[in-house]
């Protein structure tokens, strides 16, 4: 089992039949899968760096083992009770829409396909909570609770692609965090499976204080401490307006200053969203408000229709003062209609090696985090495209999301070069105070730079996780901890 | 776009059609989605597979494309063009073999 190639793994035909014939003893035969066509589709996630390896017919990591698909929680709980005593690694996989290779098998795990755990359990309306099995699809979760006119309030670009449970276990954001908070500030409650069978109840309370958070410990975790199967969420009556602006600025740092005043004054947006001059360009072409104030900015407030509209008057002041103009609203209906779609595909489609990576910085360092991101990925290629936006921001600081794209080229120069960008932007963004995710997670891709972001806490993290798995067979090797014997690591040439 | 461009764009897409399946049918598997029906059609169109009776199996289980082709932003027929794939195909053995 060590094809490298999609073409070599089509032909090893090695199946462990006695695995398939114990996990079949526990879902069904009907929900164990190890043909080659069914693994192969689990081989890959959504990571670029996977994308530019199966476009050129080969494999990112390994082939998985088999593939499980639990239809409860107690199904999950026998499968890792028997991975356990076979000492087999597994790793969890909601949807596979993860960009950093959190789900990608690297060392022949099992597959656990959480997708039929997907019912909602119970809305509790005077609470304001949500309960759901991990595996249902974020576009309908959000669809059930808009049906009973709520919202979760957690709408990543994924929505549609992701489950809930991927949600949770990347430490995901949603394009509403600035009002209704990250995934960690929304999810109240958890149900694990431990890497031991056992299950763990993290029972869901507005808060409590009792030692560290025990729900913090999970969400974030990409599987490597045990797998979520249900959650409860706070959820939210839907909006009863939305108010959103188009803003013309005349300088980058005049709508970065105007988002973090705006966060400062205590206003609570929906959304910020700030682009720089290459991704203003072509959401405001033909545009007059753009021709001498180059920089896009979005602002929707939500909420009381009297309170969306106070503080929308606010922002808009703050805004002004910062030479900003009202545009008008074809870039918020562009945005709105295309929200919840990926931009990548024209580009990889055609070969070019389009990534994005998304960081945190600090107010005080957000203009020279841009300014030396930029310099540095264009000092790796002088054909590379360059753009960024910012769509989380915070009192303190905001996440700067980059688009960073070469063109097509010799894969292995390419992937080469890619892998120098993505080193370069990483050091920059430690060297200025920032983390080097905001929310896309750590998965496998990320490995390279998680000693520096987290120092001695990547030791308290591996400590725990030979406590809680000291077989090490819940998805192996991600999070920068210690991989198996023997499994792949993503090669990096950089 | 060209067939195989749309295979390929497909491919590359994480599948946002997903949400038309509904929660309730029994397969949940990934091998049924859009995006890894047109992965392995391309792959196979691409000379890197081969279409033999497993992957000719796996090619057809098209239901979940089928109750997601509505929801596809792009207006791409992942059965369809699956189907040019294999039918391309067995008309170049059964070309061949003549």
């Amino acid at each position: 089992m060590n094809a490298s190639t999609v073409r070599d793994a089509q032909l090893e035909s090695e199946v462990d039949a006695s695995l398939n014939r114990a996990l079949a003893s526990i879902v069904g035969a009907n929900f164990v899968r190890s043909g080659f066509a069914e693994r192969l589709a689990y081989a890959r996630d959504r990571t670029p760096f996977a994308t530019f390896h199966f476009r050129a017919g080969k494999l990112p990591g390994t082939m998985p083992r088999s593939i499980v698909m639990p239809g409860s929680h107690d199904e999950v709980a026998r499968i890792v009770a028997l991975a356990q005593a076979r000492n087999v690694p597994v790793i969890p996989f909601g949807a596979g829409s993860g960009v950093l290779g959190g789900a990608l098998p690297l060392g022949h795990e099992v597959m656990i396909d959480l997708k039929r755990l997907n019912r909602l359990v119970e809305i509790n309306e005077t609470d304001g909570t949500a309960t759901v099995e991990a595996g249902l699809n974020g576009g309908q979760f959000e669809a059930a609770l808009n049906a009973r006119g709520f919202t979760c309030g957690h709408l990543p670009q994924s929505l549609h692609m992701s489950t809930v449970g991927g949600w949770a276990s990347c430490r995901g954001a949603g394009q509403n965090s600035t009002r209704y908070g990250k995934i960690e500030d929304i999810v109240l409650g958890l149900r694990m499976v431990l890497p031991d069978g056992r299950t763990l109840d993290v029972r869901p309370v507005a808060r409590r204080a009792v030692g560290p958070s025990i729900r913090d410990l999970f969400v974030g975790a990409e599987g490597t401490f045990g797998i979520i199967t249900q959650l409860t969420f706070r959820i939210w009556r839907k909006p009863e307006r939305e108010i959103g602006t188009v803003l013309a600025f005349p300088t980058l740092e005049a709508a970065l200053t105007s988002a973090r005043q705006i966060m400062q004054a205590e206003l609570r947006p929906a959304v910020v969203r700030v682009y720089d001059a290459e991704e203003s360009r072509s959401r405001t072409e033909g545009m007059k408000e753009f021709q001498d104030r180059p920089i896009l900015g979005i602002l929707v407030f939500s909420g009381s229709a009297r309170l969306a509209s106070v503080e929308s008057e606010l922002a808009l002041e703050i805004a002004r003062k910062n030479g900003a103009v009202l545009a008008s609203d074809e870039p918020l209906l562009h945005w709105q209609k295309n929200r919840f779609v990926s931009y990548s595909m024209p580009w990889q489609t055609k070969n070019y090696y389009m990534d994005t990576i998304e960081v945190t910085g600090a107010w005080s360092q957000i203009l020279a985090m841009y300014q030396r991101m930029g310099e540095a990925a264009r000092a790796v290629h002088p054909g590379i495209h360059f753009g960024a936006h910012w769509s989380h921001v915070y009192a303190e600081g905001a996440c700067q999301y980059m688009t960073v794209r070469l063109p097509p080229m010799d894969d292995d120069k390419a992937l080469f070069l890619h892998a120098q960008a993505w080193d370069r932007i990483s050091r920059i963004c430690l060297e200025l105070g920032g983390s080097i995710s905001h929310h896309h997670g750590v998965g496998a891709f990320r490995n390279p730079w998680i000693g520096a972001e987290l120092n001695t806490g990547l030791d308290v993290l591996q400590a725990l996780k030979d406590v809680i798995d000291p077989n090490n067979i819940m998805n192996p090797g991600k999070l920068a901890l210690r991989p198996r014997p023997g499994a792949v690591t993503l090669e990096r040439k950089g | 776009m060209q067939e195989l461009e749309q295979l390929r764009f497909c491919a590359f897409c994480p599948n946002p059609c997903r949400r038309a399946w509904p929660a309730a049918e029994a397969a949940q598997d990934e091998a049924i989605t859009s995006s890894a029906l047109s992965t392995l059609a391309m792959q196979v169109a691409e000379g890197r597979v081969e279409l033999d009776d497993d992957v000719r199996a796996a090619l057809m289980r098209q239901d979940m494309a089928r109750a997601c082709r509505p929801a596809c932003p792009y207006g791409i027929d992942v059965p369809a063009l699956v189907n040019g794939v294999i039918r391309s195909l067995e008309g170049k053995s059964s070309h061949a073999a003549r």
